[in-house]
């Protein structure tokens, strides 16, 4: 019953790997592929039901904003999300979950509560499904079990910025080693 | 709240004991639940030092009955009439019953003669909760500080019990020394008992 949408924006190239990046790895058909030092991931939004955001981290320099940008992507993502629901010519239809561009792809989590957790990374970037409810967990756990804590306001906890530099760090280790 | 049974296998059914049921409950269910306490005395406090207190009584009520039921459980109706003996029971004993291990360590205070320390590198109350730069050093540990007075008090220890951030060489986060100090009529009939 989880219809989703796949959103393919229009693609000229996938992925120009240069020499000059970091890392050897193999590609799926089983070419060599150079891999960027740089992050795969560049940013992390977290939104509350009504859209506003409650937390915001980027990732090396790539796809940096000023805090008005981050802000008006979470909201207009909200939206953008509501509305896939209505367009989908299926029912039950959940939203977004992954959309393609050409530099980029925006893979997001929605939780039964409406929360909603995105994350715009390298285009093909794999696991990313299984990054977010990795996250989703550890909010779970360190925000919401925080006293301190109030719900649908900005995210300041200590150990969930803590707990996500490890599982970040952890992804990007794999992701030097696939 | 969380403590490991052992399970021993008899081949017969009528051999086996009655079971004390099961020990542990869900970390998650208590950790909303101790969250929620926070959340309902802050409401009901204006100042840092008066939620400390109101955690810290809400742990004595429970000290008080966990050492009853300790005593009765594990001591055969015996309790610890020495401070060693007493500050190990809540370092060893009580710490298992509650949080399914021994404290990290028991030290004596090097500056005074009446005071004694139990540190926990991780304390299970502590575990998800980051305390806002605006409360300085708040500790949630001050409701175990209440359960350790609880138990000393009712044991006839009476003593002054803290909950600390201690900050560690090397580790990002701090971590957390229960301090006692014990009240002077404990210490004068230590030196008494000899």
């Amino acid at each position: 019953m989880h219809q989703s949408l796949i959103i393919h924006c229009e693609r000229t190239s996938r992925k120009v790997y240069s020499p000059s990046d970091g890392g050897i790895g193999k590609g799926p058909g089983g070419e060599v592929l150079q891999f960027n030092r740089m992050a795969a991931i560049y940013s992390l939004f977290i939104i509350n039901k009504s859209g506003g955001l409650i937390f915001y981290k980027d990732y090396g320099s790539a796809g940096r904003m000023d805090t008005n940008d981050s802000l008006r992507v979470a909201s207009l993502w909200h939206s953008m999300h509501a509305i896939s629901q209505q367009l989908s010519p299926m029912a039950g239809c959940t939203g977004i979950e992954l959309l393609e561009a050409d530099t980029f792809d925006l893979h997001c989590f929605q939780s039964l509560t409406g929360t909603k957790f995105f994350v715009v990374c390298e285009p093909g970037s794999l696991h990313m499904g299984a990054l977010l409810k990795h996250i989703y967990e550890l909010y779970t756990d360190f925000v919401l079990k925080n006293p301190f804590y109030e719900m649908e306001m900005p995210i300041r906890c200590e150990l969930f910025d803590l707990n996500l530099a490890q599982a970040i760090q952890k992804d990007r280790v794999a992701l030097m080693g696939r | 709240m969380i403590g490991v049974g052992k399970i021993k296998q008899y081949t017969n059914v009528l051999d086996k004991p009655l079971s004390r049921g099961k020990q542990e409950v869900s970390l998650s269910a208590f950790a909303f639940l101790f969250s929620e306490l926070v959340q309902y005395n802050q409401t009901q406090v204006d100042n840092i030092a008066e939620l400390e207190r109101r955690l810290e009584d809400a742990g004595y009520a429970v000290g008080a009955r966990v050492l009853e039921l300790l005593c009765h459980r594990d001591k055969g109706n015996r309790r610890e009439t020495r401070l060693l003996g007493i500050l190990s029971f809540v370092h060893s004993t009580v710490w298992k019953v509650l949080f399914g291990k021994v404290a990290d360590s028991l030290e004596k205070g090097t500056e005074h003669e009446d005071e004694y320390m139990i540190s926990e590198k991780e304390l299970l109350v502590n575990r998800f909760i980051s305390i806002p730069k605006d409360m300085g050093t708040f500790n949630c540990g001050a409701f175990v500080a209440g359960i350790v007075r609880g138990v000393l008090d009712s044991a006839g220890f009476p003593a002054v019990v803290t909950a600390h951030f201690v900050p560690m060489e090397g580790q990002q986060r701090p971590r957390t020394t229960i301090l006692i100090k014990f009240a002077e009529e404990v210490l004068r009939r230590e030196a008494r008992l000899g």
